[in-house]
């Protein structure tokens, strides 16, 4: 087979891209659907939860209600999730702190030795750029 | 009564456990990912800066490309992308990888030579790790059996080798449409 010119070429490999990137999108967009389908699904059963107390109860009762039928144990389990998700959101803050500050003299040294140093391209903390999130 | 409250506390306890599997623990994954990548990519500059390789050579510049690469898309590393590019018939798709070993087998010393590669096979499998662990439920799934096995058997997998690779070279084409250069220093 004759092999494309350059330019027929690079058609080619941008044609094919695109039809990849399109399948790419409808499965991106089918798996943010299950993904924020199941919050919906999960936040409609509270509404309709609330819904049906409407009325019966005021919402101070409910909170009451919920916390009078918690024992012992599932109150230290809700104690013990919370906490850990408190510790460890503190935690990463820290830590991005901590690259924000340390990072810039590290990379600044660096660039003496290699001149052309090229960067990762992430934000000070380390984290995704929000244009490249999209 | 009570069934409405079971509701009201299922739902609640629902919409935590969604908070925890797509927020915090794929946030947790990805900067896991990168705390690993660039410990690789501080290694692989203290190798550069030891003398072993220099800073200019093609075979060091394009793994540092890769790497920081794979720190900046680490986000779209996602299992579904990586059957989709597996399963994808590309035909007219340059290989990324074929560039890196010719610059790589350029490279006279065998020792330096085997150092980049393994540096190379260290970031796929980094990847491949990322790619399985952004799932909580496939964490608790393979997490324990690959405390038995060690990373070279992944990379002497051709299929892993060959998926993970072909991610990587999306994520450059993908960097390159968009800025056309890697960001200097910064």
């Amino acid at each position: 087979m004759v092999p494309p010119f350059p330019a027929n070429q690079a058609q080619a490999e941008y044609n094919e891209r695109l039809a990849f990137k399109k399948i790419d999108a409808v499965v991106s967009v089918i798996g943010l659907g299950l993904k924020f389908g199941a919050i919906v699904l999960t936040v409609r059963y509270g509404y309709l939860a609330v819904v049906a107390l409407a009325g019966k109860s005021t919402f101070a009762d409910v909170g009451f209600r919920i916390l009078g039928n918690l024992k012992v144990t599932e109150g230290i389990s809700y104690i013990f999730g919370t906490g850990g998700i408190v510790y460890g959101v503190g935690q990463r803050q820290l830590r991005r702190r901590n690259i924000e500050r340390i990072v810039p003299l590290k990379n600044e040294l660096e660039s003496i030795l290699d001149r052309k140093r090229t960067s990762s391209g992430l934000t000070s903390k380390g984290t995704t750029r929000p244009e490249d999130e999209i | 009564m009570s069934s409405e409250i079971l509701v009201l506390k299922s739902a609640l306890a629902l919409a935590g456990l969604w908070i925890f599997l797509f927020y915090f623990w794929r946030d947790y994954r990805l900067d896991a990912f990168r705390e690993h990548v660039f410990s690789l990519r501080d290694r692989l500059f203290l190798f550069a800066a030891e003398g072993n390789v220099s800073f200019e050579d093609r075979a060091y510049r394009i793994l540092r490309d890769r790497t920081n690469i794979a720190l900046r898309y680490a986000h779209d590393f996602t299992l579904i992308r990586m059957v989709l590019i597996m399963c994808y018939p590309f035909r007219n798709q340059k290989s990324e990888s074929q560039e890196w070993m010719e610059a790589v087998q350029a490279i006279e010393s065998d020792e330096v030579r085997e150092s980049l590669l393994e540096f190379n096979a260290v970031l796929s499998v980094a990847i491949f790790h990322l790619i399985i662990y952004r799932s909580f439920f496939r964490y608790l799934l393979v997490r324990p059996i690959m405390n038995v096995i060690h990373g070279d058997i992944l990379t002497r997998r051709p299929e892993v080798v060959s998926g993970v690779e072909q991610l990587e070279s999306e994520a450059i084409k993908d960097a390159r449409a968009h800025d056309k250069h890697l960001v200097a220093v910064g």
